[in-house]
């Protein structure tokens, strides 16, 4: 299951509590989401310190907006859209920084093939640092589109609803992205195919 | 489809294609090419990398330090919403009051220090002034009421 179906299942019942004013209920709605909001920002900023910074401005709008969301669509969909437009906001007039800076980048060791030798794991752990780098350095639509379709597991037509393009437009910024990571990830390790 | 076709289509396939079994031209070209498929499987081991080192990601502030500054600038901004609505309500009725006095004031008004006082506002004005500044509990909060005044050509 995505990581936004969980929390969509997470806050089903969280939402109209907390639109009623019960007590509780907006805190837990708010730290439900916070994680998620984080990961959508830092896609969306490709910055750690500028995530963290959009993600408070999100939940302060969740706490002053969420009366006036309807139900009209899927609560993670207006959620989304809340952060990606404080992204956008916040993304105005600031030089952007693509590369995370060394106190914001918080490296995870993933084992991506699963193998207990440290010499694969090693060699895997340099294979998705080099994957995160190229995803924060492809431009925005790219990444955001690259991290709906492929990570989150979403359809062009869902991530032209969240993104506000046409799915042909989705689609092909998701193929830029792909050849753009695919293509430099094969030339800076050649060696990819040998070693997995 | 050969190994250069298949190469160029991985650039852009779907994650799904990237298997042996797909029922693509790509997946059946990677049945049957171990090279190939080695190829495909480091592509799908990087992205699937790149979703576990997106998922270890988490704000650096702790979650009740970071709720709480949420809350409370929310909080905040609904004092100074609230403030304003009272602050309007406060002008609306000096404004009833002023029309329905029997002796209408004249123009510049006289002298007053005090204009009137509400709940937790005290409101002041200037002498001959039509400017009012209306000061809250909240030391950081103050209303400023501007009042255009036409005069007579």
């Amino acid at each position: 299951m995505s990581e936004t179906r969980a929390l969509e299942e997470a806050v089903a019942d969280l939402v109209p509590r907390a639109q009623r004013g019960e007590a509780g209920a907006l805190d837990a709605l708010l730290r439900a989401c916070r994680d998620t909001v984080y990961r959508w920002a830092l896609v969306q900023t490709a910055d750690a310190e500028d995530a963290e910074d959009v993600t408070q401005e999100v939940l302060i709008r969740v706490h002053g907006s969420l009366g006036r969301y309807e139900g009209r669509s899927r609560f993670t969909t207006w959620l989304y859209r809340v952060t990606h437009n404080e992204a956008s906001n916040f993304g105005r007039g600031i030089r952007r920084r693509l590369n995370l800076s060394a106190a914001a980048t918080r490296e995870a060791t993933v084992n991506t093939t699963g193998s207990t030798d440290p010499l694969d794991r090693i060699h895997a752990s340099k294979v998705a640092a080099l994957a995160r780098d190229l995803l924060l350095g492809l431009p925005r639509r790219q990444r955001e589109v690259f991290h709906l379709a492929d990570i989150e597991g979403r359809t062009a037509d869902e991530i032209a609803e969240r993104l506000g393009m046409s799915p042909v437009t989705a689609r092909v910024h998701l193929l830029h992205a792909r050849r753009a990571l695919r293509s430099e990830l094969l030339a800076r390790l050649p060696d990819l195919g040998e070693e997995v | 489809m050969d190994c250069a076709a298949a190469r160029h289509a991985m650039l852009e396939a779907d994650p799904a294609d990237l298997s042996p079994g797909a029922g693509s031209e790509l997946g059946r070209h990677l049945e049957g090419c171990p090279a190939c498929r080695a190829l495909a499987a480091g592509i799908l081991a990087a992205e699937r990398g790149l979703g576990e080192w997106l998922a270890a990601q988490q704000p650096r502030a702790e979650a009740a330090e970071a709720l709480a500054r949420a809350a409370a600038a929310a909080r905040r901004r609904s004092r100074v919403r609230r403030a304003g609505a009272a602050g309007s309500l406060l002008a609306a009725a000096a404004a009833v009051v002023v029309l329905l006095l029997p002796h209408r004031p004249s123009f510049p008004p006289r002298p007053a220090d005090a204009l009137t006082e509400a709940g937790q506002f005290s409101v002041t004005a200037a002498p001959g002034t039509n400017l009012v500044v209306m000061h809250t509990a909240d030391p950081k909060i103050i209303v400023v009421w501007y009042l255009p005044i036409r005069r007579a050509s």
